[in-house]
């Protein structure tokens, strides 16, 4: 029973229900006696009254007892807090009962799921509604099926179907929100003639999406209520983070793996390992290379580094995984990483010889850099009788180090290089020409017209025209003391250029020689390759994880949870925003990648300080029975006054 | 008189001397052989002129009137109004229910009845007294003696027994000489039918009945509370609360009062109702004096 009383102690109070009568039998234990005369009125009147006044008295007897009672329930506070939805007055009504089927309505409770549990409780809170009831039935995932559609969802007007549409509904567990759905659901619920129209959602609260704006909206519609599906103790730990320190290593190089494990769940887990495993191939387990023991308390957090070594060029999914719990849905994440036997670097001209020397001083070093003197004739030559230009001769050039463009021929190849994925760094020394520089597409930045065409320029020449031409779309990377550009870079196709406003070496300079020529060439270089080579994954965004709530743990506050089940309301909708901080994935992009059938579609949740208070729907019947209690209070004083007039 | 009277106990002498001034006159013609001061339907001798008629034989000469024959020559007769004594009846209710009030109902009917008693010896007419108790009634007889025997008669009258008025009214009315007036002291608690034929009855003989009505303000207005056991004095007993009966109660009893009233203007009997907790000689007082003022209005 889900009545409860404020002050349970004021029941004792109820034992005053008997004072009237005990009052009314110690009066008619102590009369007066009076000798009289006039017995033959008294006579006649009680023959005709006795009856009306028994009933009156007994009437009177109950209202008494009826109003000590009711006075006595009021000051005890009673609210009824049902759990299952009240009745309906008489009337039509829709009841749109809306699933959600994310994958957290995975986590099983008692060998169900929490979907299998919801839908239970939507069966047994029909046979609580009246039969003009009509319903629709709808999961979040509906809207791949529906769309703007919103008159295909199917509607049954008698319990019966309904509850076998029920029966068999299954779950897509499908990342789809409830903000995608909101729209068929005013639509759906505009377009009902029923005068009484209710949203149910079915929920366990886990998404982002559960805005008060958004919610506020659909009420303007429909009455919500949020029915949660059964009580939460979750056994879960959480891999929220997963990533490799660089997308692309050459063979042999060391690889590092961060992961983080965060135990989202209500109770502390045992003793559970993380394990590393490496992909061999498309569609294949892989190999373990890693397994680490770990324990991570309710509420904390654990980051781990993974090291590992490939000896074989390709492409590697890499998995970290961890021990089964009540959610296994975010126990493993995976990442890409790209393995390369090494770096090839085209250094073209004589100036770029010092370049070659920083970037492989030795056989070992993972960047292989040639050089070709005579390089107009040689680039043409190798490039021209490929189509893809991000390879030249069959070996990849993951960068070309040039010092001007020769002719149009060049410029050409080039731009086909660059749109190709290609890196291009162009070292500016005492050779660089103006042929055409304004008919390039890709040139970061330009040299202005009045620089005679054909026409050797100095540094000084070289700088002061061109901070004036940096093209818009172009980022200063290095500037020299006075604020002058000395690198700029433009991102061109899905490759990159790299204009450097001085020479590689002398005669302009000793840049080569000084000691952060070195590192600022590698890291260049480097995170070109990784922005350029990694650009899906770099556009979905962070690791995908998933948050379970924590009534107890979590000072900081997640989710308050109710403790047992029932019917709840959220008291200020307007304010309420879960997960402000995470981020939407396009997982659309990433479906681009050929191991996409690795990749859950799980939904980002990514931690939040915010709280969702749930607030146990009551309805308080203490002033009901004031307004009775006054009321049989004022019936008695009429009584009183009136009723002896028969 | 002071000393002569206080042997009795409900005779109060500054009482009697406050009403000796008063007048109690019957509102009807009285018939009787003894002269008195009240009108006769009958020509008498007395010194207020009635009428002429014609002399026939057997005649008293001397009832002549010689100032006509002188006139007219024709034996003419002078006749005056008759003047006789009446015959005035008291009947007490003394049943137990007249002993209900402090004072009592019997005590102020006792005094009622010496009153008038007291008046109608004054007037040299007779006075009877019959009563609902045991013991004999007290025959009409006028004389200051009669006043006696009538206080001393009251003495011994207690109330107590169930005998109704009504009863005594029929049994004892038709053994009295016919057009006398009656005045009847009772609360009248018995049937309303039987009341009503004994008064009528009493009208039929020819006699002037005046009824008291007595009853105590309490016994009107019932003015109990709270759970109440009522004893009464002719048996019986009934347990309730007075407050739920009262107007239930009062309807009743104004309904029996009204009905009595009724009867009482329809035979023209005079229907009193007193306050009995007022003085009894103003209750007295009160109602000689408007039944005189009644008497000239009509009587001019």
């Amino acid at each position: 029973m889900s009545l409860h009383f404020q002050h349970s102690w004021l029941l004792f109070g109820l034992i005053g229900v008997a004072l009237p009568w005990l009052f009314r039998w110690l009066q008619t234990r102590n009369p007066h006696y009076v000798r009289w005369a006039a017995m033959q009125f008294l006579e006649q009147t009680i023959i005709r009254e006795a009856a009306r006044v028994r009933k009156q008295n007994r009437w009177r007897l109950f209202i008494r007892m009826a109003i000590i009672g009711f006075m006595v329930l009021a000051l005890a506070g009673p609210v009824w807090a049902p759990r299952r939805l009240p009745l309906l007055g008489p009337g039509e009504q829709y009841v749109l009962l809306l699933f959600d089927d994310s994958y957290s309505m995975r986590v099983q409770d008692a060998d169900r799921t929490q979907f299998e549990i919801a839908k239970q409780q939507a069966l047994r809170w029909m046979d609580q509604q009246p039969s003009q009831t009509h319903y629709g039935i709808l999961t979040f995932s509906d809207i791949m099926r529906l769309g703007e559609h919103t008159a295909s969802a199917a509607t049954y007007t008698d319990t019966k179907s309904a509850r076998n549409a029920l029966r068999q509904l299954q779950p897509s567990f499908r990342a789809d929100t409830f903000a995608e759905i909101l729209p068929v659901l005013q639509n759906l619920l505009r377009t009902r003639p029923e005068p009484v129209k209710q949203v149910c959602v079915f929920t366990d609260g886990q998404r982002r999406s559960w805005s008060g704006a958004k919610l506020s909206s659909l009420s303007q519609e429909a009455s919500i209520r949020l029915i949660l599906p059964t009580r939460r103790q979750i056994d879960n730990l959480s891999l929220v983070r997963f990533e490799s320190s660089r997308r692309v290593y050459a063979v042999g190089e060391p690889a590092s793996f961060t992961c983080e494990v965060a135990n989202t769940g209500t109770m502390d887990h045992e003793q559970t390992w993380l394990k590393l495993v490496i992909g061999s191939g498309e569609h294949e387990v892989g190999e373990t290379v890693a397994s680490i023991p770990m324990e991570v308390p309710t509420g904390e957090r654990k980051t781990i580094h993974l090291p590992y070594q490939f000896q074989q060029p390709g492409f590697y999914p890499v998995t970290a995984t961890l021990g089964s719990d009540d959610l296994s849905v975010d126990n493993e994440r995976y990442t890409l990483v790209e393995i390369v036997p090494y770096f090839r670097v085209l250094c073209v001209g004589p100036s770029t010889r010092y370049v070659a020397l920083a970037l492989s001083p030795d056989d070992s070093s993972p960047i292989r850099a040639e050089l070709a003197d005579d390089v107009p004739q040689s680039l043409s030559n190798l490039i021209e009788n490929r189509k893809d230009s991000t390879f030249v001769d069959g070996i990849r050039y993951d960068a070309v180090v040039i010092t001007r463009p020769w002719d149009m021929t060049d410029a050409r190849i080039l731009t086909d290089y660059l749109r190709g994925g290609g890196i291009l760094l162009v070292f500016l020394g005492p050779e660089f020409s103006v042929p055409f520089d304004q008919e390039l597409e890709w040139i970061p930045a330009g040299l202005g017209a009045p620089i005679e065409e054909s026409r050797t320029l100095n540094e000084a020449e070289i700088q002061r025209s061109w901070e004036l031409l940096i093209q818009p779309d172009s980022q200063i990377l290095l500037a020299d003391s006075q604020d002058k550009p000395l690198v700029v870079r433009r991102d061109y196709g899905q490759g990159s250029v790299f204009y450097v406003g001085t020479s590689a070496g002398p005669p302009w300079n000793h840049w080569h020689i000084q000691p952060d020529f070195l590192p600022w060439l590698h890291r260049t270089l480097r995170d070109a390759w990784e922005r350029n080579r990694s650009r899906p994954i770099w556009e979905i965004g962070g690791t995908p994880a998933v948050r379970m709530p924590d009534p107890s743990t979590s000072p900081s506050g997640l989710l308050e949870w109710p403790e047992e089940p029932g019917i709840y309301s959220i008291p200020s909708i307007g304010t309420i925003i879960l997960n402000p901080d995470a981020r939407e994935m396009d997982l659309r992009a990433f479906n681009l990648v050929w191991f996409w059938q690795y990749w859950p579609e799980v939904e980002a949740f990514a931690s939040s300080d915010d709280q969702l208070s749930f607030v146990r729907q009551t309805y308080a019947l203490w002033p009901w029975l004031w307004v009775l209690t006054m009321s049989l209070a004022c019936y008695e004083v009429w009584i009183s006054r009136t009723g002896s007039s028969g | 008189m002071q000393s002569a009277f206080s042997a009795y106990r409900y005779v109060d002498a500054e009482f009697l001397a406050q009403i000796e001034r008063l007048d109690f006159m019957p509102r009807h013609y009285s018939v009787g052989w003894l002269p008195g001061r009240h009108h006769s339907p009958f020509r008498g001798t007395s010194v207020e002129f009635a009428e002429h008629r014609g002399y026939t034989p057997g005649d008293d000469i001397r009832q002549i009137d010689w100032r006509v024959y002188a006139r007219h020559e024709r034996y003419t007769i002078r006749q005056h109004e008759g003047e006789t004594r009446t015959s005035v009846h008291i009947l007490l209710d003394t049943s137990a229910s007249m002993d209900y009030g402090d004072p009592s109902k019997f005590e102020f009917a006792v005094r009622l009845a010496l009153g008038f008693a007291y008046l109608i010896l004054r007037q040299q007419d007779a006075v009877s007294l019959w009563h609902s108790g045991e013991a004999v009634g007290l025959p009409p007889t006028s004389g200051p003696a009669q006043f006696h025997r009538f206080a001393k008669l009251v003495d011994q009258l207690n109330p107590k027994g169930k005998r109704r008025v009504s009863k005594v009214l029929e049994d004892v009315v038709h053994r009295v000489p016919p057009h006398g007036l009656w005045i009847v002291l009772s609360d009248c608690l018995e049937s309303i039918e039987s009341l009503e034929h004994a008064l009528q009855y009493t009208r039929y003989r020819g006699h002037e009945v005046i009824l008291w009505h007595l009853l105590h303000p309490d016994e009107i207005e019932m003015p109990f509370t709270g759970t109440t056991e009522f004893v009464g004095y002719e048996g019986g007993r009934m347990r309730f609360q007075p407050e739920q009966f009262r107007e239930a109660y009062r309807t009743s009893v104004e309904r029996f009062r009204q009905k009595l009233r009724l009867t009482c203007h329809s035979e023209s009997i005079d229907y009193i109702s007193p306050d009995i907790t007022e003085p009894v000689v103003s209750v007295f007082t009160e109602y000689l004096t408007q039944r005189s003022y009644h008497r000239h209005a009509t009587h001019p």
